[in-house]
């Protein structure tokens, strides 16, 4: 990655392929799994890597390189559904219906982002715990701990 | 899982070599016309050429003066490009500054011959005057400041 960020553009170039050819497939079967589309997977692949490569210098060496790559693949396809016709009838699916409880939206109200996040990673965007704890770097028996201890107090409509 | 169509990998590795790469007349071009801006905007306030178009709290040739005229044109060549290439790195992108950065002695002698062309047209006698320091100062000015410039702009400082 440092060679990809500071050295002369044919050596930039050598180690984009290299990243490239390493993390593509990985990507894409990622997207195909969110999108279940191939033409729209194969936009998004090409998003992807356009973004990693526009937003090169601010990656950050702490992090893993997978990690930020999958993050950055994970917001791209968030995006490009928000903004997709498909995604909002998908949506319209999971309206809750007229005589939905109040209360059970307040719970939700409370959660916090994180919780939120990983809701929706594991629910919406339908990731396995292995994905999810790339993503957030925790190890899967904790997310399943978090999603479980979600789950039950949402079942029993406790405010979080 | 299907993979990926071999024309999708080409077309995303072109796409990739084509901004680590931009186009070598385009950039020199940009740098040329961001260099023709600053430097009228910095001959403006100069006094050598009497222009002094504004009138500003600091007069930077007698600010220069103050060390000697070698210094004087040491300093002058130094603040005429390396204000030019401060420029050039807000303007161009992180890739064309890393391009730059491996083209400047095109880019630089593309800027000192106008530079000169230009002087010498204004005043046939002033390049004269002027010393090879000049030139030095100048040569630095580009070097330094696309070699920092670069390598700020294509890292997280982070």
């Amino acid at each position: 990655m440092l060679i990809y960020q500071t050295h002369s553009p044919n050596e930039a170039y050598e180690a984009f392929g290299e990243l490239y050819a390493r993390y593509s497939q990985r990507v894409f079967n990622f997207l195909s799994k969110k999108t279940k589309n191939q033409t729209e997977s194969e936009d998004l692949l090409q998003k992807v890597f356009m973004k990693i490569h526009e937003s090169k210098h601010l990656y950050n060496e702490k992090f893993k390189f997978e990690q930020w790559l999958f993050v950055i693949a994970r917001t791209q396809a968030l995006d490009y559904f928000r903004s997709s016709k498909r995604y909002q009838e998908r949506l319209k699916k999971y309206e809750p219906e007229s005589n939905y409880d109040e209360a059970d939206t307040s719970v939700l109200a409370d959660l916090s982002a994180d919780q939120h996040e990983l809701l929706e990673m594991k629910f919406i965007d339908d990731l396995s715990y292995q994905e999810i704890s790339k993503i957030v770097n925790k190890s899967e028996v904790s997310l399943r701990k978090s999603v479980s201890r979600l789950l039950a107090r949402l079942n029993k409509g406790e405010a979080l | 899982m299907s993979n990926i169509p071999s024309s999708l990998n080409e077309k995303i590795l072109a796409n990739v070599h084509g901004k680590l790469h931009p186009k070598l007349h385009f950039l020199i071009g940009k740098v040329f016309l961001i260099h023709l801006v600053t430097a009228v905007v910095t001959l403006a306030v100069c006094p050598q050429f009497g222009f002094k178009a504004f009138k500003l709290p600091i007069n930077l040739m007698h600010s220069f003066m103050v060390f000697g005229l070698p210094i004087c044109n040491f300093l002058c060549g130094l603040f005429f490009t390396a204000t030019s290439m401060l420029v050039a790195s807000f303007v161009l992108g992180r890739d064309e500054m890393r391009a730059l950065k491996y083209h400047k002695t095109l880019a630089g002698a593309v800027l000192l011959l106008s530079s000169i062309g230009f002087f010498s047209i204004m005043n046939p006698n002033l390049f004269v005057e002027f010393s090879l320091l000049w030139l030095l100062g100048a040569v630095i000015g580009i070097v330094f400041t696309v070699e920092v410039s670069a390598r700020l702009l294509t890292r997280n400082p982070v």
